[in-house]
């Protein structure tokens, strides 16, 4: 088949029931290999997701010329999908994965999928993997683990973006605001989102014993890694890869595409699903 | 409200959302302001913190059609096929989604709102297409010249280093780089004694863009509003006010300018009250708008108030 031609479309477009529908974007195969699973891209949320949101769109590209269904969407109150920031949650976002999957196996006519989750995505995704029996394998870049270290990270990273200005100075003034600040780099965290996230824990996650887990990190997300070689201690088929460029592609400003990065995921998925 | 996720262009490859207020009557077609949300730099189409979500929200409930799509190469848009530079490609893509907008709704009546350099777009557009009859220019940014720097070190000293008591201090110790701040003292002297001063350090093609610019939105009555985060490095309003000082002038004393200040928002509108601050300068500007343009107005207006 000539590589150059897609066979479909890939297109916009809502799924799901209103008022939560959903936006997702649908990156059909454009070579014809005869795969057997597609793929589910779970994003992060907030600022995470406005700074990523390419380089996942360029996962999905890479995904789908290696002959691959491919399905971004957006939560709920996320990106182009319905309502608003501060109505979403983890449940309803863990949910979301679910109705993604329900779409991309419709679209796709294929039972058996991979998810790759980024940042809470890849959280949000281990969640939706214990409850689907279609998964059957999973990526986790960059995974939160601790739900409070994140929350004090972003917080911090609030803190430096805003030096100088006017939201900072009204701080200044009045501290109560920058100890529960009901705000992140520009989202709404409502103090139940909040409390979700303080909450996470994998201790109560029973993932399948034969689904297949790369956990992709930096030097810096490794920190968590005590956390999540508890939880895949007795998993037969969990691999672990530090990533050598180090892009940081959640954060603020960075806007550089690791295409090395890209290209392992990629592979690895190719691999296990072969 | 409904939202619909739509493919157009030549080859269906850029990528975008109409918003439009769900009465699907898109049939009194006359009345309905077409609002396209201008992306910058390599921003997807929600915009900065999704705030163009919000705004397409926002003006659909009054009764416009916004849509927000990413030029080609970002967002959920694919790459351009030609070798067309970005500065040129940006101006030719919108006026793709004005045209696609036309046929789909029959809308003829556009307002374009850009943020930074979705602002510059905006402007540019709005000078070369007819069908533009207002634009929203958000924290626009000012080209790299003398007069930029000039202002820079001027609103550096007059609205931060003044009131800085360790500034203050490192004047009186020899501390300060007296050179800069001589050069920040003279330049507002000049422009005092010589109101054209700023027009006379300028490369006299910018000058000449922007003034005839400013004629042309003129002789068509299209309506302008700046928006600008109160911080030093926010330029592009003052930049146009002190090079096209008589347009700029004549534009506002017609009320065909306006300008708005954010007082607590950074450049990408952050965080959350500025946001809010900029939705209702916005929306309030738009019932202007159309209150302005009557023979169209009503819908919007009556969409707003009830």
């Amino acid at each position: 088949m000539d590589s150059a031609a897609p066979l479909y479309e890939a297109a916009p477009f809502y799924f799901g029931v209103s008022p939560k529908r959903l936006y997702g974007f649908h990156h059909p195969p454009q070579v014809s290999l005869g795969k057997s699973s597609a793929v589910v891209i779970c994003a992060p949320i907030g600022q995470e997701y406005i700074q990523s949101h390419r380089v996942i769109y360029q996962l999905a590209v890479l995904l789908s010329r290696a002959g691959f269904h491919v399905l971004r969407f957006d939560y709920f109150g996320c990106g182009d999908s319905e309502g608003n920031f501060d109505q979403g949650s983890l449940v309803q976002w863990t949910k979301d994965i679910h109705t993604a999957i329900d779409e991309i196996r419709n679209r796709s006519k294929l039972t058996r999928l991979s998810l790759i989750g980024l940042r809470i995505g890849a959280t949000l995704a281990l969640r939706a993997a214990v409850d689907s029996p279609h998964v059957d394998s999973i990526i986790v870049w960059q995974p939160i683990f601790d739900g409070r270290l994140y929350l004090e990270e972003l917080a911090e990273i609030q803190q430096d973006d805003y030096q100088g200005t006017e939201f900072q100075k009204k701080q200044i003034r009045d501290p109560s605001v920058m100890e529960t600040p009901n705000e992140i780099l520009g989202f709404p965290m409502t103090s139940e989102l909040k409390l979700e996230l303080e909450m996470i824990s994998l201790d109560a996650l029973k993932l399948r014993p034969d689904i297949k887990v790369l956990v992709f990190c930096n030097n810096e997300g490794s920190k968590s890694v005590g956390d999540l070689s508890r939880f895949l201690k007795n998993h037969p088929h969990a691999d672990f890869h530090v990533i050598a460029d180090q892009s940081e592609v959640w954060m603020l400003y960075r806007r550089v595409t690791p295409f090395s990065s890209l290209q392992y995921l990629s592979k690895w998925i190719d691999t296990v699903q072969s | 409200m409904k939202e619909h996720a739509v493919a157009f262009g030549r080859d269906r490859s850029l990528v975008g959302v109409m918003t439009e207020n769900g009465t699907g009557n898109l049939s009194a077609k006359d009345n309905i302001t077409g609002v396209l949300l201008l992306t910058a730099g390599l921003d997807h189409h929600v915009g900065p913190n999704r705030i163009y979500v919000k705004l397409a929200r926002r003006l659909a409930e009054m009764g416009c059609v916004v849509f927000r799509f990413g030029f080609s190469g970002t967002g959920d848009s694919g790459p351009r096929r030609d070798k067309l530079p970005a500065s040129q490609s940006v101006i030719d893509e919108t006026r793709q989604a004005m045209d696609y907008l036309e046929r789909l709704t029959g809308v003829k009546r556009f307002i374009l709102i850009g943020l930074c350099s979705g602002a510059i777009t905006t402007f540019q557009v709005a000078v070369a297409d007819s069908r533009v009859k207002g634009a929203v220019l958000v924290n626009p940014p000012a080209p790299n010249t003398v007069q930029t720097e000039l202002m820079r070190e001027h609103n550096y000293y007059w609205r931060y280093a003044l009131f800085n008591f360790h500034n203050w201090m490192r004047l009186f110790f020899l501390q300060s780089d007296y050179r800069s701040v001589w050069k920040a003292v003279s330049a507002k002297i000049k422009s005092w004694l010589r109101p054209n001063y700023a027009r006379s350090v300028e490369p006299p093609e910018v000058v000449d863009e922007i003034t005839k610019s400013f004629q042309s939105f003129q002789e068509r009555r299209v309506r302008l509003l700046i928006v600008s985060s109160y911080s030093e490095s926010e330029l592009g309003e003052e930049y146009i006010r002190r090079v096209a000082r008589k347009e700029y002038k004549s534009m506002k004393g017609s009320g065909l300018l306006s300008t708005k200040v954010l007082r607590g928002s950074d450049h990408t509108v952050r965080p959350l009250a500025g946001q809010e601050e900029m939705l209702n300068f916005i929306s309030e500007w738009m019932v202007e708008e159309c209150r302005f343009g009557s023979e169209f107005g009503s819908r919007a207006i009556d969409g707003l108030l009830t």
